[in-house]
């Protein structure tokens, strides 16, 4: 193929060898069918039957010449970027396998040929290389094999039905839905859920008394791309969205989509975490991606402001608003709440709320010590059903009341964490999974100097700061100048925000 | 190797940053020995004259495309690419640059064999995210030789978003200021389109919060540029003190000559040419931390002051920093003309050469 080649391709089981690299980026390459015919500096070996993606050989030798390097290994994961490692390094990141596929790898040919136990597996068609037998060489890891662009999700539209339409059902739904007069409906398209009454469902609750002729519907995670979800989203004049990093849902002329942005202060991912490629890849598509449809913004506080604006080009209009931030102030201002929910007027109360329920770590040490002497519940925002020990309740209902009645808020970082910030009493921050999660995903603001509390890493420190704020309820004070300081990131109430969104979104 | 380039771009009429730049590549390249023709896909406003007769200049469309799909798009689209075919055919095949990803898809239906493909994106990847752009991109320049980001970040994060052919290469400038900008200046200086992705209004926000604490009393604010946002910007310097709303310039260094500090609050930027501009004549920024072009060229700080993009409050304390310190502007000045250095024509276009013998290995 090239008379002065870079590269050989060696192919050992013969075959149409011509055809099977033509679209290679790199041109100064041949392909031979055994070793001592390679006539390149550099070398890599394929089975007949692997159609090698474009830029791989590339990718390798430019990574193996730049870094002085005796072998190329080509990464399947886009976070390695050109990279030096050693043998045990390279077997951790295949740690399930312990070997690499042939054609993931370039072999400087001068290298190679004093290997002769590897050169020999090779030579006799071996398709995955052994990495501890690599353990003379100098390796750089780079991009080469299979990055192509991630699936988008594919989402209803007439594209998608044209051909197979009753093998795409939504596509199809969506498709007829468009041809209809928008209606005044809301679709509220959520993730997480409406497993708690927290803001997306306190809105929806308002709104169904104050505009009852508007009809509602709502799709969590798990329904989407159903038919009925694909109707709604063709008819409804209203998309009301809570996760920034939703891919896109089709969008009507005149609909408008409304993003309500209530969630904690962790780093979005996708912009300012450089690990952002270890997420799933549905949620690595930049914050950026669905901004430019949004048209109204609602955010439950300032500090949500803040984030929303910082990490995503919005440039929208936005409503400060927090409906559950009202339910919470109202609840704790009425001063029957802690009858109403049957509890002892005696005790002092602490709501325990957690980011997920795979968060909740053994809180037996912490309900035998306390049983007794202070009221115990928990709380998850996706409401899914705790194993508690007794002596800690779980509430998944009325959870602004339950937070207006707390006296004393644990959490780690769950969302409910601004709302009770309002009423300026103590937060104990519990992060459990601080390292994995805090520290390296990172917060758009110090946790460490903005809580009302003090932050720990496990239930048995939480232990001594309960005994001493049962002593003395004072105990927790040195925080109270933040309390008015973390009040002011979660924003004030005016009473009327299912009001205020509503209008600002019939107004857009 | 063959020495023949074709630059192909949206249009090649407008004062915009990449067709700048395209220009600049043309001539520079032309310079040094390269056959090469720039394409520009549709005509827009007036024609510019190209003077230099070192390189050709050719349009695929004596008209712009109609606003709405059908019949007669689809007949200027094929003449269109009719006449790209026939321009690539009228000589042994060389290198084919695409600016942007509209004039790619264009060239994606001609017949490219034997053409090394280089494809260009002018802004972040935060840029191309926002719009429609990233799905383009990731669609177009899949399989060009060599896509190229502006900056060593982009570059990794387009990798990431699934182009494993990602490189980047800097814009050049233009011409370099032979001289300083005027020291005693006590003007800031806003240089661009006026619409919503650049943000002149946060910065008239930011002057109205300066003027309200009665600072900066013997600066003036220098709005130069006109788009969508003109009516608001007029209706906004009704009440505001000390502020012009003048007409776009052919040569910004004429602007930015009697400019103390240059504003940059954009929500969304590649690696803007006008700071580049401006840095490279002197004068320091106060830039929103917009992209990672922008963090490049204030190179941490060295060459200006970083703010939260749309925060007004933080623009107008940034500004005022800069312009209460004479000595914090003429060094980060000093140091800003010495960083622009690395993106001087010349050396930039050794790196164009260095990167069209990678691409035809």
């Amino acid at each position: 193929m090239n008379a002065n080649p870079d590269v050989s391709i060696i192919v050992t089981s013969g075959g149409d060898l011509d055809g099977l690299f033509a679209n290679q980026t790199l041109r100064r390459f041949e392909v031979v069918a055994e070793f001592n015919a390679a006539g390149g500096a550099w070398v890599l070996f394929a089975p007949e039957y692997v159609v090698l993606e474009r830029h791989i050989v590339k990718n390798l030798l430019l990574a193996a010449e730049q870094n002085g390097a005796d072998v190329a290994v080509g990464a399947v994961r886009p976070h390695l970027l050109p990279t030096t490692v050693s043998v045990e390094e390279l077997s951790k990141l295949n740690a399930h396998s312990g070997e690499i596929p042939s054609t993931h790898v370039l072999f400087r040919r001068e290298w190679l040929s004093a290997q002769t136990a590897l050169l020999d597996e090779l030579v006799k068609g071996a398709a995955r290389i052994q990495i501890s037998a690599l353990i003379e060489a100098k390796i750089i890891v780079t991009i080469a094999q299979e990055v192509i662009a991630p699936k988008l999700r594919k989402m209803p539209n007439a594209k998608n039905a044209k051909g197979s339409p009753f093998k795409n059902l939504p596509a199809l739904a969506f498709h007829f839905a468009k041809l209809m007069p928008l209606k005044n409906e809301v679709l509220f398209d959520v993730e997480g859920g409406r497993a708690i009454d927290t803001e997306l469902p306190a809105l929806a609750t308002q709104w169904r008394v104050e505009h009852p002729k508007v009809h509602q519907h709502w799709v969590a995670a798990r329904n989407r791309h159903s038919f009925t979800h694909a109707w709604h989203l063709g008819r409804a004049r209203w998309l009301v969205v809570n996760e920034v990093f939703r891919n896109r849902l089709p969008k009507r002329e005149g609909q408008i989509m409304v993003v309500a942005a209530c969630s904690m202060p962790l780093l979005r991912v996708g912009r300012d975490n450089p690990d952002w490629v270890l997420q799933p890849t549905s949620e690595r598509r930049p914050a950026w991606s669905q901004v430019g449809r949004w048209d109204l913004a609602c955010v439950a506080s300032p500090l949500n402001e803040q984030i929303l604006r910082s990490s995503t080009a919005f440039v929208g209009e936005v409503v400060q608003a927090s409906v559950f931030g009202d339910a919470v102030i109202a609840a704790a201002s009425e001063p029957h709440t802690k009858s109403q929910l049957t509890l002892d007027q005696d005790r002092p109360v602490v709501v325990l709320t957690f980011f997920t329920a795979q968060s909740v770590p053994d809180l037996t040490v912490l309900a035998d010590s306390f049983r007794d002497t202070i009221q115990l519940f928990a709380v998850t925002d996706d409401g899914s059903r705790l194993q508690l020990p007794d002596g800690i309740s779980q509430v998944t209902e009325n959870v602004a009341k339950w937070l207006a009645v707390a006296d004393l808020l644990v959490t780690d970082w769950s969302v409910l964490t601004l709302e009770f910030g309002r009423l300026q009493r103590p937060i104990i921050a519990l992060e459990p999974h601080r390292v994995d999660v805090v520290r390296r995903r990172g917060t758009y603001v110090d946790l460490m100097s903005v809580l009302p509390g003090p932050v720990v890493e496990s239930v048995s420190d939480v232990l001594p700061l309960l005994h001493e704020w049962i002593k003395d309820r004072d105990t927790l004070s040195s925080f109270n100048e933040r309390s008015a300081s973390f009040a002011a990131l979660a924003g004030q109430t005016s009473g009327e925000a299912a009001k205020r969104i509503w209008s600002a979104m019939v107004g857009v | 190797m063959s020495k023949r380039v074709v630059l192909l771009a949206n249009n090649i009429d407008e004062l915009g940053g990449a067709q700048r730049v395209v220009q600049v590549l043309a001539g520079g390249l032309a310079s040094r020995g390269y056959d090469v023709t720039i394409v520009g896909v549709e005509p827009l406003g007036e024609r510019t004259a190209h003077v230099a007769s070192t390189y050709q200049v050719e349009r695929l469309l004596e008209t712009p495309y109609p606003k709405q799909a059908g019949a007669e798009l689809d007949s200027l689209r094929a003449g269109a690419l009719r006449k790209l075919q026939a321009i690539l055919d009228a000589g042994e095949p060389g290198i084919l640059v695409t600016a942007q990803v509209w004039a790619m898809e264009h060239a994606l239906d001609c017949d490219l064999v034997g053409w090394r493909t280089i494809g260009q994106f002018h802004s972040s990847i935060e840029a191309a995210a926002f719009g429609k752009d990233l799905d383009r991109i990731l669609r177009a320049y899949r399989d060009v030789d060599q896509f190229l980001a502006l900056t060593s970040v982009d570059a990794m994060r387009f990798t990431q978003a699934g182009l494993n052919n990602a490189s980047w290469l800097p814009n050049p400038l233009a011409q370099w200021p032979s001289e300083v900008a005027n020291p005693q200046s006590r003007t800031v200086t806003y240089l661009g389109r006026l619409s919503a992705e650049k943000a002149p209004m946060t910065l008239m926000q930011a002057w109205r919060i300066i003027c309200e604490q009665g600072r900066l009393g013997d600066w003036n604010l220098n709005i130069i540029g006109s788009g969508p946002h003109d009516v608001q910007i007029q209706a906004a310097m009704t009440d505001l003190p000390r502020v012009q709303l003048l007409a776009p310039v052919a040569d910004p260094y004429v602007a930015l000559k009697e400019t103390g500090i240059l504003a940059v609050p954009s929500l969304i930027e590649g690696l803007p040419l006008v700071l580049m501009e401006a840095l490279a004549i002197g004068v320091p920024a106060v830039a929103s931390d917009c992209s990672a072009g922008v963090r490049e060229l204030l190179d941490e700080g060295r060459c200006g002051l970083l703010v939260n993009r749309g925060d007004a409050a933080a623009l107008a304390s940034g500004l005022c920093e800069l312009a209460e310190n004479d000595e914090l502007r003429a060094r980060l000045g000093r140091q800003g003309r010495e960083h622009m250095l690395a993106y001087e024509r010349e050396r930039i276009l050794d790196q164009w050469e260095q990167l069209f013998e990678s691409v035809n290995r």
